[in-house]
């Protein structure tokens, strides 16, 4: 854990952290631009509804896919960034040059983690924002002030499976091959995209909470498009902070921070 | 003539000895297609009508795969050539580097078409609206095509990325791509029924 001692170094690792993500333009321009082009696409699909026969249920799908990228996007973007920054840590020996310097690495990567969390909030305001411009339902309420640690908690959450893949991969090309499929898979099961209440009964209530983010991605929706507080979402607030505290879990776990 | 089809073999044994690119190429798909095969009871509805779902994606994905996997494992392999030189090598080889490359292309498309086959074959036993008559034969070639433009853009990737070429270096390959596109495009509008009713 990081003492009192570290945390001023800390501080000032995250600045230039953040400065350094700041002067990577193409990191920029790809966090600002991709979400503007994924709202603009399904934009196009305005007319088109989700159906289940047996149910009589319709559910608009701009409305619900917009909304799943609110909750999720800014944390398949941070995974995305971390699979690829952590497996270049270890290519390049990074830490272990760390481990010879005054600076924990435990430090290093925490600096690191509050930089790209603060990144992946912002991504999250400005994906509402674009979305309310597009036509998106957006309930203009003070609960959408929750979308900010709900967003932190995601982010997070896919940070700490970022150092995971990275941890388990051997190669930079590994770990992206396993994100890729890790990504696919969350996109599919976890209501990002496809309404999960089209699963069969049982594996309904099984991708609420067995798959990461699914519950943040939920409240999160819930906020946007309802207007709900954290009195109606906690319970999916409380699913999602205990999958962050399992992907950092996982993360400190499978990633070697000074071994290597 | 006979040298090039020896290479083909041999690049086809290289391929199917690789489990990795067999596991991406045809087990991945597989896994796919079942897991969308959950949504089976789900609809797409438009003012037009209702599209089943799994269909639609199931024989959307058939088409991806084979471009995603065709053009991501020769964008590595056609990197790797750069990188390592092989291609410098094979140079001054009997073999011309056009014949080795194309040697390699044709395996690959080989991989593609049964990816397609076993997607669509695992889609209709999963209860996709797929029917069985001799006309999907024509998708075998219609995949062969599909993973031959992927492939062609992996070169056109590899290219721009190691040799700092510009994007105009290759007009003719991309007006050639894009009319293939068009040709395409106009015979799905004519083929493809987009709604039930």
């Amino acid at each position: 854990m990081l003492s009192r001692l570290q945390l001023p170094q800390m501080w000032s690792l995250a600045r230039v952290d953040a400065r350094r993500l700041q002067r990577a333009r193409g990191t920029l321009r790809f966090a600002v631009v991709s979400p503007a082009l994924i709202v603009g696409l399904f934009a196009l699909l305005r007319d088109l509804r989700f159906g289940l026969p047996a149910d009589g249920l319709r559910i608009d799908v701009f409305d619900f896919a917009v909304t799943g990228m609110i909750g999720f996007w800014a944390a398949h973007f941070a995974q995305d960034t971390m699979v690829a920054a952590a497996s270049a840590y270890r290519a390049h020996g990074l830490l272990k040059r760390i481990a010879v310097s005054p600076i924990r690495s435990t430090t290093f990567v925490a600096a690191d983690l509050g930089a790209r969390s603060l990144i992946g909030v912002a991504q999250t305001l400005l994906m509402l924002v674009l979305a309310a411009v597009v036509g998106v339902s957006v309930k203009a309420s003070p609960n959408l002030l929750w979308l900010l640690p709900l967003s932190a908690v995601a982010t997070l959450t896919g940070l700490g499976f970022g150092f995971a893949i990275a941890g388990l991969a051997r190669t930079p090309e590994a770990a992206n091959s396993l994100n890729l499929l890790a990504g696919l898979l969350i996109f599919m099961l976890a209501g990002i995209w496809i309404p999960i209440e089209a699963l069969p009964d049982g594996l309904e209530q099984v991708a609420r909470y067995a798959f990461p983010f699914s519950s943040v991605v939920q409240a999160m929706r819930d906020i946007v498009l309802v207007g709900a507080g954290l009195g109606e979402v906690w319970r999916q607030a409380l699913v999602g902070l205990g999958w962050m505290l399992i992907a950092l879990v996982l993360g400190t776990r499978a990633y070697p921070m000074s071994a290597e | 003539m006979r040298a090039w089809g020896r290479l083909v073999i041999a690049s086809g044994r290289m391929v199917y000895r690789s489990r990795d690119t067999l596991l991406v190429g045809l087990v991945q798909p597989l896994i796919l297609i079942g897991l969308i095969a959950l949504w089976k009871q789900l609809r797409f509805h438009t003012g037009a009508g209702a599209v089943d779902f799994f269909s639609f994606v199931a024989t959307g994905f058939a088409a991806y795969g084979v471009v995603g996997v065709a053009q991501h494992s020769m964008v590595g392999a056609a990197a790797d050539y750069r990188v390592q030189g092989v291609l410098k090598r094979v140079a001054v080889t009997p073999i011309s580097p056009a014949a080795f490359v194309s040697a390699q292309v044709v395996a690959r498309v080989g991989l593609s078409v049964l990816q397609v086959a076993a997607t669509l074959a695992a889609a209709a036993a999963l209860g996709a609206g797929i029917r069985p008559s001799p006309n999907l034969v024509s998708v075998l070639p219609l995949a062969a095509l599909t993973a031959l433009m992927g492939m062609s853009l992996a070169f056109v990737i590899a290219g721009v990325a190691l040799d700092g070429a510009s994007i105009t270096d290759f007009g003719r390959q991309l007006g050639v791509a894009s009319a293939w596109l068009l040709a395409l495009l106009l015979v799905a509008s004519r083929t493809y029924r987009f709604t039930e009713e």
